[in-house]
């Protein structure tokens, strides 16, 4: 089963996001700080992350930056409010597969992540 | 009037106005009935010049490169245009400076802005032709010099009056496209901030309306919290949207007598403070002050918010209330992070931010605010080691 990590540092947009990727069958773990994040991956083996663009402490394109570090197979969108283009270039450039816009469509997501087996 | 001779529409002046600040300049340079006089006794002895004062000017400005180039419709351009400024001797000589000629002459600067020619240009070009007009003025005159003299102080003055105009139309251009530019810059940001702010908690309900409309196995536990956090964000949108409007309409302070302890006090009794923040308020002299007491709790309730803030992993916000030399004051400091130099340049301009949350409208109000109160904010802090928000009010009579 596919095993993904939503980071986001609204806790309600990460029980939203857990709550309808664990009603479709996907394994689902969520986070609310990068650095949790950050040791999360390198506790376990998630497929995919789903990670927000703006965060207090750190930025998603950093965080992916580390995630890959800690653990170089792992997939990742980024969900953003608001991407400029300089944005979606380092988006692009650190590897994450798609950018998905805020407010989620969740069809769309769920055609962006894929098949709930691994 | 001839509606051909009003300033352009988009134009912020009226030719009301632009009448009202030629009458007054006129009073400046004390313009009288016998100036006018003057340039129209002056007129049949300069008026066989103008041909030739204007071949003059067409001739000097051909040999500059910037001030040519504004001129794109070649030879037949230049004909047109020398036809326009003989008219325009013609007219300076008549005596009849009324809101039509005022009007023409305010659209001739704006044309000028228009075709990009640099103002420096104009007033050395309408300096030449000053030069021209006095040579051949003196040259035909018969009378005494005294006479002379007053003859050239009324053209002088007619021609300044005439710059000034000129003048006005430059500035009035460049402070249009100032606005235009700062407003796009503006919407830049606030598209940003907005966007951020308001698809985030829109993000919330979206997903949470799609749970309830497909969720497979939902219990009435997870319906209920879907329920919740949809009002949770919906409010959340207000908020925002109310920061918004109330930045807008930060109006005059309805000010009264307000004490300062107790001011503190409200504000931070409608702040949350987090489980691992500690305030300490030490209440000082029980001083008033004069101030809108609404406003002056919001002041308080983002300097407090923000020092909250600035401490995620916790620590002590001291709030003291104190006189400094006679004046009131309320002083705020965190143990934060401290605030870097180059985000202390920027940190009261609106919609400036280093927060993931909010669209940076707090401190740009706090500033607004105080202005309006007479007061003023002291930032001082140190890196690693904390800042401390001063707001000082004055003295009390």
């Amino acid at each position: 089963m596919k095993r993904i990590l939503v980071v986001d540092d609204e806790p309600d947009i990460c029980s939203n996001l857990a709550d309808i990727l664990l009603d479709f069958g996907y394994r689902v773990d969520t986070c609310t700080s990068p650095e949790e994040a950050v040791k999360r991956v390198e506790a376990v083996p998630y497929e995919m992350a789903l990670i927000d663009f703006r965060m207090p402490t750190m930025d998603g394109v950093e965080l992916y930056r580390l995630i890959k570090k800690a653990r170089p197979s792992t997939e990742a969108l980024l969900v953003t409010a608001f991407a400029e283009q300089e944005t979606e270039a380092q988006a692009k450039s650190v590897g994450f597969r798609l950018i998905i816009p805020k407010p989620v469509d969740i069809p769309h997501l769920l055609d962006a992540i894929g098949p709930t087996n691994s | 009037m001839d509606s051909r001779n009003a300033p352009p529409d988009h134009s912020p002046i009226s030719p009301e106005k632009l009448v009202a600040l030629y009458r007054d300049l006129q009073r400046y340079v004390e313009w009288t009935p016998q100036d006018e006089q003057n340039l129209v006794s002056c007129r049949p002895l300069i008026e066989p010049h103008f041909v030739e004062l204007v071949d003059d000017f067409y001739r000097q400005l051909e040999k500059h490169e910037p001030a040519r180039r504004v001129i794109t419709g070649g030879e037949t351009q230049v004909e047109r245009l020398k036809l326009t400024l003989i008219d325009w001797l013609h007219e300076i000589f008549r005596g009849d400076y009324d809101e039509d000629f005022i009007c023409r002459r305010w659209r001739v600067g704006w044309r000028h802005v228009q075709i990009g020619l640099d103002q420096a240009y104009y007033n050395t070009a309408l300096a030449r032709l000053r030069f021209g007009i006095t040579e051949s003025l003196s040259d035909a005159w018969e009378g005494t010099a005294k006479e002379l003299g007053a003859m050239l102080i009324s053209i002088n003055r007619l021609l300044d009056l005439d710059l000034a105009i000129i003048d006005h139309a430059y500035y009035t251009e460049f402070i249009d496209r100032h606005e235009r530019a700062q407003r796009l810059a503006n919407i830049g940001q606030i598209a940003g901030g907005v966007a951020h702010e308001l698809r985030n908690p829109l993000n919330v309900v979206k997903t949470s309306i799609y749970y309830l409309l497909n969720a497979r196995s939902p219990t009435p536990e997870k319906t209920l919290e879907h329920h919740q956090r949809i009002e949770r964000q919906v409010n959340a949108c207000d908020r925002t949207i109310s920061a918004i409007s109330d930045f807008a309409k930060v109006g005059t302070p309805e000010t009264k007598q307000i004490k300062l302890n107790q001011l503190v006090e409200n504000a931070l009794a409608s702040e949350p403070i987090p489980d691992a923040c500690e305030v300490d308020f030490q209440r000082g002299a029980d001083v008033s002050i004069e101030g809108d007491e609404r406003q002056l709790e919001i002041v308080l309730g983002n300097l407090i918010r923000n020092g909250v803030e600035a401490m995620p992993q916790g620590g002590t916000l001291s709030i003291v209330v104190d006189l400094d030399q006679q004046r009131p004051m309320v002083r705020i400091s965190d143990q934060g992070e401290g605030i870097s130099k180059d985000v202390m340049q920027r940190i009261s301009e609106p919609l400036f931010s280093t927060k993931a949350r909010g669209i940076g409208l707090g401190l740009a109000m706090v500033k607004s605010i105080l202005d309006r109160h007479q007061a003023e904010l002291i930032v001082s802090s140190q890196q690693g080691a904390g800042s401390t928000f001063e707001v000082v009010f004055p003295v009390e009579l």
